[in-house]
């Protein structure tokens, strides 16, 4: 679908590969929304497939680049989705720029979470994502007044542009498209800025990382906030796009879940990682909606819970490395050599690392 | 009075959180996980027992005596089947694949067990005692009297035993434990099953105060967080006091503010730890990564 | 260049490093000797930021450094390499390096240059695109000196680079050590193999128990009785192995 070359491959080939191959997956991505325009359903699904590949998208950033394992990724999906329905519900203000509050809002947030949990080692961060979800899950289901509480809020329906609503399905394609891509286009820039280098050393080593001089708390945070911003978007463009808005969905640990479950599927600090996996989960929801006609909601999270499990234990890498893998093997050649293979194994071990 | 009533209330049903949130920390202290699964293996404790009362007619406390072995197995092979090898990959594979498995939990009680709230209704259940104005719910002093004891075994058996001071040793130090002679494995699995017992004890003992459902784990869940948050990662006296002390919020802001808003409390109270002293009450300073 | 005053740092009951003071002048290259627990790591460790100290005052280039964190005083010319290494580990032999020349050239393209300038330096030039987890121990010392040099360090703190090497990989290591102090680095290393601190440094510094037993010239401090009975008696037969 989209172009999968890893930066390695892409500097050995020819320059003309890569072009050619963003080329067409740019000519698919526009055709699509066309292709699919009578069956409504399977629209439905990639729309669905794009948000949250761009949640997973933005979670990723953090927990596959940064290595911050955020349990609460909803706190910031719920106050996308919550700040700019009730800037227009309440005040009639556009959702492009609820949307933009939400992500500065959700930004903020981000902000302060990472500068009092990110200085700590231990799993501080990840529990107080989570209470932070909770609380505000708890404030939009108390606050009734604003949020209609547990009932939830609908978006009135005013097709428009500055009201975010269209009578067709494709322009809510093609704004799931861009959204998908800032996570996967800023996934792609770490790999080639002192930034993202940066993260992933720290990711990899911390303590080795301040011993070349980063900052980096400062880091950590930096990428927090960006990714809440982002996941903030997603949050306004469901909002938009489901019309209902629900404190008990939005702000739910299942939804923070959800995003850890799409990435890691798809395979942990790759780009494509998230969006794959949330195509393979979507996919997944769409088939079993048909096959069991929702009859029986346990099944549904039953089948995520097992996923999460068994790709963990035993795809720990995700599925694209995954298939690459099954792929070259079958073609019979590996590219990469491993030290051991290019002649370097007289370099004989000398027991544990270090050792005085 | 009212005072004194509450403090009471939450004093006892803070006993039982103690008793939860001791499994959670020994296992968070010897193996360095945050387990998910906790909470719903109260649920599933809390079904034994309902099941045990309904279908044989073994009163909850009696029941208790199947309930805890059978939890403790569970937990043996959850850590011997599963988490043993997600602990092997990362700590955060190990959190991860608990979460994957708190879903598979309460979803297979939901298609098994619906999403009925079920409870017990022995006799114990509506009896209180009554001292003046004071009202002591009977269910929750044997709970509470209960929790006390077990905690009283769980420390002599740490403090007492060969094996329980390995256990305590690999707390502090995961090499010590190797030094002791004793193996890590056998560590990690028997630190595991006393985790998941103790949530048997308080399961059995809750089964006739709460009614018992697929999803009740979150909120024990989340409870037992705090406390042991406070108390200091990895301490079982901070588990203890902690535990304690979270009862008694939960109950005076349940009486004063709605028991809606009763965890907004603690959850506040989590942040507010964290901002100002994330070691807990009696944890080891928190090493900061700038160090 | 850089001076110590009375280091102190205890844990619980035990005085890991008791009152150290020494000074190390600009070209030197300083070694730092003392049998296991003797708490050489533990004074780089407050040296260079990664604990923060009891008592004692740390002065580097004229500018009191004392209870600066890691990274800036990292930023201030002063790197340091770990006895464990720690590299990173998903990332290849060059990016590893690139993160490093990254903090002194923010291009990219110039710190992928300097990185290969370095990994060629040190005798990585042939395993550029490697990964790093698969490294021969002797690679991964390398590799940890590599990221450290990036930085252009003036100050270069080495904390067991020979340990667990072949007779011929220290050799080999040594050689680029010498290239490193013509450059006109400072060092200060923490070893174990005598022949490295004979041949490699100017001076001498021996602790013991975490306090500092001598220090001076490297050839007159090993010929120093109470050293040879303290310290290198006990462990000459396990550096030789």
């Amino acid at each position: 679908m989209m172009n999968v070359t890893t930066e390695g491959n892409k500097r050995r080939s020819a320059i003309l590969t890569p072009t050619v191959g963003v080329g067409s997956a740019a000519l698919f991505l526009i055709a699509l929304p066309f292709l699919l325009q009578n069956q409504l359903y399977y629209l439905d699904t990639v729309i669905l497939a794009l948000l949250w590949g761009a949640a997973a998208g933005a979670w990723n950033l953090a927990g596959g680049y940064g290595g911050l394992l955020s349990l609460g990724h909803a706190a910031f999906f719920g106050i996308g989705a919550y700040t700019s329905t009730l800037l227009f519900v309440r005040l009639g203000i556009s959702p492009w720029l609820g949307m933009l509050v939400g992500a500065v809002l959700a930004a903020i947030l981000g902000w302060l979470i990472g500068i009092i949990t990110l200085r700590m080692k231990g799993p501080f961060f990840g529990l107080a994502t989570i209470a932070i979800a909770e609380v505000l899950m708890i404030v939009a289901v108390n606050w009734t007044e604003v949020t209609q509480g547990s009932q939830g809020i609908t978006v009135p329906y005013k097709p428009g542009f500055a009201n975010m609503a269209f009578d067709s399905k494709i322009p809510y394609y093609f704004i799931a498209l861009v959204i998908c891509l800032i996570p996967f286009l800023l996934a792609r820039w770490l790999k080639q800025s002192k930034f993202g280098y940066e993260l992933m050393a720290i990711r990899d080593n911390e303590a080795a990382a301040q011993a070349l001089g980063i900052h980096t708390v400062r880091v950590k945070v930096g990428i927090l906030v960006i990714s809440s911003a982002i996941t903030a978007v997603a949050g306004t463009f469901y909002a938009q796009y489901v019309t209902v808005i629900e404190p008990y969905h939005e702000f739910s640990f299942n939804v923070s879940i959800q995003m850890v479950l799409m990435t890691m599927i798809g395979g942990l600090g790759m780009a494509l990682g998230p969006v794959f996996g949330s195509f393979v989960v979507t996919g997944l929801d769409t088939l079993m909606r048909d096959l069991l006609q929702g009859t029986q909601g346990g099944v549904h999270a039953m089948m995520y819970g097992t996923l999460l499990v068994l790709v963990v234990l035993f795809v720990p890498e995700g599925m694209i490395p995954w298939l690459k893998e099954r792929f070259r093997s079958g073609k019979g050649g590996r590219s990469h050599g491993s030290v051991v293979d290019s002649g370097a194994s007289d370099q004989t071990f000398r027991g544990p690392d270090g050792g005085g | 009075m009212i005072f004194l009533q509450l403090l009471i209330s939450g004093i006892l049903i803070g006993g039982v959180y103690a008793l939860i949130s001791l499994g959670l920390t020994l296992i968070f202290g010897v193996m360095r996980i945050v387990n998910f699964v906790h909470g719903d293996m109260l649920m599933v404790a809390m079904y034994f027992s309902y099941w045990f009362y309904t279908l044989y007619s073994v009163d909850n406390y009696i029941g208790l005596f199947l309930v805890v072995p059978a939890l403790g197995l569970l937990g043996a092979l959850m850590y011997r089947f599963v988490i043993r090898h997600a602990i092997r990959r990362s700590h955060e594979a190990s959190i991860l694949v608990t979460i994957g498995l708190s879903i598979v939990i309460q979803n297979a009680a939901l298609l098994l067990w619906s999403a009925d709230y079920r409870s017990i209704h022995n006799e114990w259940a509506t009896r209180s005692l009554q001292w003046g104005d004071l009202r002591i719910s009977s269910p929750l002093l044997i709970a509470f009297i209960v929790a006390l004891v077990v905690t009283g075994i769980l420390f002599a058996f740490l403090h007492r035993t060969y094996l329980g001071k390995a256990i305590r040793a690999a707390s502090m130090d995961r090499f010590a434990a190797v030094l002791m002679g004793v193996h890590p494995q056998r560590i990690f699995t028997l630190s595991f099953a006393i985790g998941i017992a103790l949530v048997g004890v308080a399961g059995a003992l809750l089964s006739s105060v709460f009614a018992v459902h697929p999803t009740l784990g979150t909120q024990f869940l989340l409870v037992s967080f705090v406390v042991v948050v406070l108390g200091g990662l990895g301490s079982l006296r901070g588990a203890i006091l902690g535990g304690l002390l979270i009862g008694v919020v939960e109950t005076t802001s349940a009486y004063f503010i709605g028991s809606s808003m009763k965890q907004l409390v603690y959850l506040l109270l989590f942040i507010v730890i964290l901002i100002v002293k994330p070691a807990g009450l009696f944890g080891k300073r928190i090493p900061e990564v700038n160090q | 260049m850089l001076t110590v005053e009375h280091l102190t740092k205890r844990f619980g009951g035990l005085t890991a490093v008791d009152d150290v003071s020494f000074t190390v002048e600009e070209g030197d290259f300083l070694g730092i000797i003392g049998p296991n627990g003797a708490g050489k790591t533990t004074l780089f460790h407050l040296i260079t930021g990664f604990l923060p100290t009891d008592a004692g005052e740390v002065w580097f280039k004229g500018k009191a450094i004392t209870g600066k964190k890691a990274y800036q005083i990292s930023r201030l010319g002063m790197t340091r390499t770990f006895q464990i290494t720690k590299p990173f580990g998903q990332l290849d032999v060059m990016e590893n390096v690139v993160v490093a020349a990254l903090q002194q050239s923010p291009a990219l393209r110039e710190a992928r240059e300097r990185a290969e300038e370095v990994l060629r330096f040190v005798g990585l030039g042939a395993y550029l695109h490697h990964s790093v987890t698969h490294l021969p121990i002797g690679l991964k010392k390398k590799l940890e000196l590599a990221k450290a040099l990036a930085t252009r360090p003036s100050l270069l703190f080495l904390d067991e680079v020979m340990g667990g090497l072949s007779p011929d990989e220290v050799r080999d290591l040594m050689d680029v050590l010498r290239k490193v102090q013509e450059t006109g680095v400072t060092l200060v290393m923490i070893e174990h193999v005598l022949q490295a601190i004979t041949e490699l440094t100017q001076t001498l510094l021996v602790l013991h128990h975490g306090a500092l037993l001598a220090h001076g010239a490297t050839v007159d401090v090993i010929r120093d009785p109470e050293v040879v009975d303290a310290y290198l008696g006990e462990v000459e037969p396990d550096a030789v192995h």
